[in-house]
């Protein structure tokens, strides 16, 4: 049998879904061959090693699950009347386990980030994981990290946060946290510049400020506080607490608002152009989004032959002047500093002959809000090289020119910070490794778009192979 | 007194320590997912009967593998009339001979695939990242994206097979 017929036939089995006949067929290749066996094992591996990093909450499931709580198998009606005894005998040894103090520790911590995140380990970014001893640092965005079995936190950049053991505790260097402390986790232990917070099972957020104060507040259970001169306090559920050098003050818990999970991510755009060759754009509706819309049509004429078609798998506006738009997947009302991270790959356009000699030549690719009021652009001239920067349409300001051609087949990310009002542009098609920005550019915050618009004028020609906008949204 | 709360805490700790390597040794050799929890439990059970013949320094896992085995294989001749395939008595002893050894490799394979993972693109991150968390069902992830569960199923089973490949090529520089 071939190489790719027995992997089909593997994943299938691992999947459940093999018939019988693949079955056979594949048993007496096992049987006979060792690659086949080994192979087996591998894909096996696999599946069980991604469950086990994505599905971490069922890896605690053997020892946690009530009896109703387990998916009865479908095959095995002889062995679900043990399974009182079975639990019984699981949660024995769960109790044994925390009665004699033994602690499973999930070692290293785990990180998460945000699609929009950037955090490195002692220089290295992207990790997946935290050692004891090293030191977390996110640059932006927020990363979740699952310390230990019991033990959720939430870092929110600018923040720094050392992991001092095996057992998950913290060092919080600087900026804001927030952990969650589920029963079983108690004797956590948070450090901060001044002091030591010992968990007694809850959910907490600490901010290490810049000035030296440090914010505390509970939301569920309580805290023990023990700052370096020894002197002990506790704060309870709904209290917040204020600490500097100069001592301590209650605070309004308003005051400090931390987040408590992940920011949702929702794709609100797609559109790789992936339709038959000659399809027109005009109407041709998006993956994710409306219908494209071309402003400079005459809708009650037939489609013109040299409108806008899709082509080799993307759109170019060569030879013709453009004026297309489509409207984002609605979202009901969401955060208004909510962030967008905008991601095109751009193709070379066939009409480049004439880009010397026309002046005036323009590309742009703009967003605006639900009144169609036109919030922040990416654009070229002709006169900055048809390199791409970055417009604040609101105020009319721009970058500094980009050395991104908007002739080049390559992937940007243009990446809008609700909170600041920030607009940066990447390459590449992940802003997470990306060390520099391509230009940037601040407007104001608060925008929230709903709208995308492509455009050429006077020779200026560009060619697009996808377009996505993914929403970044932290509750409020 | 003191000795025996020793070896109770050491069994506990083997115990805990070994459930992943468990499950997973008892999914290949039964092929179910959801039976492999079950039989896991009923091996716990009969490990945590067993406990005072655990000595420290014995092969905890060795031990587990083999009653591992031993239900497996009655969980199999039970449920023979129900289930359609399961391995003959041939291939299910090959296979429990040579799993443990990949097992054994199972740190650095962790490793291996979370270097792997970064090379893909956050489309088929997002992929991955949505049927391993939410267990399955892609038909949500295709009207998101637009894309049909077809062609979604596809790419996943392009993504596990190149994965497979990328760590087995990782395992190797590590080995070298």
């Amino acid at each position: 049998m071939e190489a790719a017929p027995i992997t089909r036939l593997l994943l299938q089995m691992i999947d459940g879904t093999i018939d019988q006949n693949d079955f056979l067929l594949l048993q007496k290749e096992l049987r006979n061959n060792p690659n086949a066996r080994r192979e087996y094992g591998e894909l096996l591996a696999l599946e069980h090693l991604l469950a086990e990093k994505y599905s971490l909450p069922q890896r605690i499931a053997p020892y946690t699950a009530p009896t109703e709580d387990v998916v009865p198998h479908r095959h095995l009606h002889s062995i679900a009347s043990k399974k009182i005894l079975v639990t019984l005998a699981a949660a024995a040894i769960i109790v044994l386990a925390l009665a004699i103090g033994f602690k499973a520790e999930s070692f290293p911590a785990t990180l998460r980030g945000a699609a929009d995140s950037r955090f490195q380990i002692d220089g290295k970014t992207n990790a997946s994981t935290l050692a004891a001893g090293k030191t977390l640092k996110v640059e932006r965005g927020v990363v979740a990290v699952e310390l230990n079995r019991y033990t959720k936190s939430i870092v929110e950049g600018p923040a720094q946060v050392r992991l001092m053991d095996r057992k998950g505790n913290v060092e919080l260097k600087s900026g804001k946290a927030f952990f969650d402390v589920a029963p079983g986790g108690s004797g956590f232990q948070v450090k901060f510049p001044g002091g030591v917070i010992n968990d007694i099972g809850t959910k907490f957020g600490v901010d290490v400020q810049a000035n030296g104060s440090v914010a505390m507040r509970v939301l569920e259970g309580q805290i023990q506080v023990t700052d370096t001169g020894g002197s002990v306090k506790i704060i309870n559920a709904g209290e917040a607490l204020e600490w500097s050098t100069k001592g301590e003050k209650n605070v309004t818990p308003a005051a400090t608002q931390f987040l408590q999970a992940l920011p949702q991510e929702e794709v609100i755009f797609f559109d790789d152009f992936s339709e038959p060759e000659g399809t027109f754009l005009e109407g041709k509706t998006a993956d994710v989004g409306g219908a494209w819309d071309d402003l400079l049509v005459d809708l009650t004429l037939p489609p013109k032959e040299d409108s806008m078609l899709v082509s080799n798998g993307m759109i170019d506006s060569s030879f013709g002047q453009r004026y297309f738009t489509n409207t984002f997947r609605s979202t009901g009302e969401g955060n208004t500093k909510a962030n967008y991270l905008i991601h095109l790959t751009t193709g070379i356009p066939q009409h480049l002959s004439d880009k010397n000699t026309r002046l005036n030549g323009r590309e742009t690719i703009s967003f605006s809000d639900a009144k169609g009021e036109l919030k922040f652009s990416l654009t070229a001239l002709a006169t900055s090289g048809h390199r791409w920067i970055i417009r604040d349409e609101i105020k009319g300001t721009e970058s500094a020119v980009s050395n991104a051609s908007v002739f080049k087949k390559q992937q940007l990310t243009l990446l809008y910070n609700g909170t600041t009002g920030a607009l940066s542009l990447y390459p590449g098609n992940s802003i997470r490794a990306a060390k520099n920005e391509l230009a940037t550019l601040t407007t104001a915050p608060r925008i929230s778009i709903n709208a995308v618009t492509i455009s050429n004028a006077d020779g200026g020609d560009v060619a697009l192979d996808e377009l996505s906008v993914l929403l970044i949204d932290s509750p409020n | 007194m003191a000795d025996d709360e020793e070896i109770l805490e050491e069994f506990v700790r083997q115990l805990t320590n070994h459930q992943s390597d468990l499950l997973f040794y008892i999914r290949a050799l039964c092929g179910d997912a959801d039976a492999a929890s079950d039989i896991r439990q009923l091996v716990n059970m009969i490990l945590w009967r067993k406990r005072s013949i655990f000595r420290p320094g014995s092969s905890f896992k060795a031990w587990a593998f083999r009653i591992a085995q031993l239900e497996v294989k009655a969980y199999l001749r039970k449920s023979s009339k129900n289930k359609c395939y399961s391995f003959d008595p041939e291939l299910f002893e090959t296979l429990a001979t040579e799993l443990p050894v990949l097992i054994d490799e199972f740190p650095e394979r962790r490793l291996a695939l979370i270097e792997c993972l970064k090379g893909l693109t956050e489309k088929d991150d997002q992929l991955i990242r949505h049927h391993y968390f939410s267990n399955g069902t892609l038909d949500r992830l295709a009207t998101d994206t637009g894309r049909s569960v077809g062609t979604l199923k596809a790419r996943l089973f392009q993504l596990r097979a190149s994965l497979r490949r990328c760590i087995e090529e990782k395992l190797i520089t590590i080995q070298n």
